[in-house]
């Protein structure tokens, strides 16, 4: 009887953790070998997915790699919940309402026209992005009325 | 099949901090400034005097000498710098291993439980999350548990001669490497004899000198109230509180920062000095992450304490064992060190100790149990679990105690996992830094130097060609789990 409670014992106390160090060493072995872990791999995103998670190096990364920032990207369940919209980067950075963001994105190559100014101080002021709004102010005269302005949403 | 176990626990440490790219923060910095250095020497000599507070000539030297090694490889950078961080890991790893000698089945069951233990937590994190370009806090948890692994050993001049090495090394990389010579002083203490008196008197007289020099010769002045911002209360206090509420009392302050230091160790609670789980408490949440760690740090402490106050079969205090000594020694000596500031990485030292004691005390658990031998009463009136031992055959109490004892080991194997996920946050603030480096609307912020500027130039590569996962993309509940960042 004794043994069995030893042995009862000594599989409680080792049993969890071995099954988490072995999962997390066949984890740590394949990101070793491959570049990417088993548990929580980095996962592809478009340049306005890698926006709407502030993830400024993957920005970075892309635009470096060709992607180019004035175009428009598929975004799923990130800017909108449960939704899928196309969206300029521009257009991301706003609907993130982080000033460094907009900012980064016109310093690595994203275009903002009059025309584009006005789109992006409306969909700013829709949004709730004051720091971007007062960006765009300082560049361009604040459009008078945003009627007819299509928003991305 | 003990190394077995410390080789996939390396494993599994070296695949999620060869992830983290090299940091900008604390790091660039010190990088940037050894590359146009003439030689080891003259990192060295700067090391000496550029700062009023801190000596660190030897974090320097390392900085350059990995530098040197990437540019010997081509410009594998994050290979040296992160290879480096994760074979340190590797290494305390096998120390802990080492100095734990399990040698029986029953103690690998307690060796397996303590290495959830060791790297479950919260303090264990800090070794790895960043580097400064390396981690100093790890090169001191490696340099204790080698002093620890000496004094274990049968001795002689060489050991002498190691510990005494060690204990330079690690105090010329960081202050807090100083914790060697109370490891090796708690170790004679305890018995053990591997580092001599001789060795042990040169340890003490190369502390007198480091002061001496530190203070006398080089003029470092100490932190005070006020030096950086830290937690208080359910709160934290910048450095203008700190002055505004304790300038005139500071040893109010400092008392704090020690209790809360020595308390972080043994119940997780308060982080950074912070007692977090009020803060959630008050605004009417409370995440299963701090009863994950409240509990099963509560109950292993518990369960060193027992050990501890009990006797061995042969009459001898348990607390006079090395284990329980040092453990106190490191925890106490670290818990001064924070004197100033709260701080989880200036307490990881203790963190690691307190796993080598919980490997003990469950060794000695299961030891207790196995044998039924009766052991103090004041150990069983402490521990609900104890009063069961002395009744060996009532099956009730086994079953209990392997349900509770499930129950914590589980809450230390999901501590465990969370410091992959931990790492992941880090890896992802880590390369997310580089993204502000050599920006093409800042080129008055570059280096001057064009070798300095390639290599910085690499480094962004390196660490931007290498995707890491955004914590927006990770499931919800892994906060609920293992705590927002």
């Amino acid at each position: 009887m004794q043994r069995w409670i030893t042995l009862a014992l000594s599989l409680g106390l080792a049993l969890p953790p071995a099954v988490v160090l072995a999962a997390f060493a066949v984890s740590g072995a394949t990101a070793l070998a491959t570049g990417q872990p088993l548990f929580w791999p980095a996962q592809p995103v478009t340049l306005t997915e890698a926006i709407g998670m502030h993830d400024t190096a993957e920005i970075v990364r892309q635009i470096a790699l060709g992607a180019n920032p004035n175009s428009r990207y598929d975004t799923w369940d990130i800017l909108k919940r449960y939704q899928h919209v196309s969206v300029t980067p521009l257009e991301a950075a706003v609907a993130t309402r982080e000033r460094y963001l907009f900012e980064m994105l016109v310093a690595h190559g994203a275009l903002v026209t009059p025309e584009d100014a006005r789109t992006l101080h409306c969909f700013a002021v829709q949004e709730h992005a004051p720091d971007i709004a007062a960006y765009l102010a300082e560049r361009f005269p604040p459009p008078a009325s945003c009627e007819g302005v299509q928003m991305p949403w | 099949m003990a190394w077995m176990l410390g080789a996939l626990t390396a494993l599994a440490l070296a695949g999620s901090v060869y992830r983290v790219p090299i940091q900008v923060a604390d790091s660039l910095e010190v990088i940037q400034r050894v590359i146009p250095m003439p030689s080891a020497t003259a990192a060295f000599i700067d090391g000496l005097h550029n700062s009023p507070t801190m000596l660190r000539p030897l974090k320097e030297v390392r900085t350059r000498l990995l530098v040197q090694a990437g540019e010997a490889l081509g410009g594998r950078y994050h290979l040296v710098f992160r290879g480096y961080h994760a074979i340190a890991g590797a290494i305390l790893i096998a120390l802990f291993v080492w100095v734990c000698r399990a040698r029986t089945w029953t103690d690998v069951a307690a060796l397996t439980a303590a290495l959830a233990v060791l790297t479950g937590m919260h303090t264990f994190v800090g070794l790895f999350r960043e580097a400064f370009p390396t981690n100093h806090y790890l090169i001191v948890a490696v340099s204790t548990l080698a002093t620890f692994a000496l004094a274990q050993s049968r001795g002689g001049w060489l050991i002498d001669l190691a510990a005494i090495v060690l204990l330079a090394s690690a105090a010329l990389s960081f202050e807090s490497g100083l914790l060697v010579w109370p490891v090796a002083v708690a170790a004679y203490a305890s018995g053990l004899r591997g580092i001599s008196k001789r060795g042990l008197a040169a340890m003490t007289l190369l502390v007198v000198l480091y002061a001496v020099f530190r203070v006398g010769y080089l003029g470092k002045q100490g932190a005070g109230v006020g030096e950086r911002g830290t937690g208080f209360g359910a709160g934290a206090l910048t450095e203008a509180e700190q002055i505004e509420r304790f300038g005139n009392r500071p040893l109010v302050f400092y008392a704090y920062n020690v209790a809360t230091a020595a308390a972080s160790v043994l119940l997780s609670q308060p982080q950074v000095g912070r007692f977090t789980v009020a803060s959630a408490w008050n605004s009417g949440s409370l995440p299963p992450v701090f009863i994950v760690q409240i509990g099963s740090s509560l109950l292993t402490s518990l369960l060193i304490a027992w050990y501890a106050i009990s006797r061995a079969p042969a009459g001898t205090r348990r607390w006079r064992e090395p284990a329980m000594l040092i453990l106190g020694a490191v925890l106490a000596v670290s818990a001064l060190m924070s004197y100033a500031y709260a701080k989880d990485e200036i307490i990881s030292t203790a963190g690691v100790f307190y796993a080598v004691a919980a490997y003990v005390a469950i060794r000695g658990l299961i030891e207790t149990h196995r044998v039924g031998v009766a052991f103090s009463p004041v150990g069983a009136a402490f521990s609900p679990v104890g009063a069961a031992f002395r009744r060996p055959t009532a099956t009730w109490s086994a079953v209990l105690l392997v349900v509770i004892s499930l129950t914590v080991t589980s809450a230390w194997a999901i501590r465990s996992a969370g410091l992959h996920f931990r790492l992941r946050h880090g890896a992802f603030e880590a390369r997310a830094e580089w993204a502000y480096i050599l920006s093409p609307t800042a080129p008055q912020t570059w280096p001057k130097d064009s070798h300095t500027r390639q290599v910085v130039s690499r480094m962004r590569d390196e660490a931007l060609l290498h995707p890491t996962v955004a914590p927006a993309m990770l499931p919800k509940w892994t906060e609920q789990w293992w705590g927002e960042d």
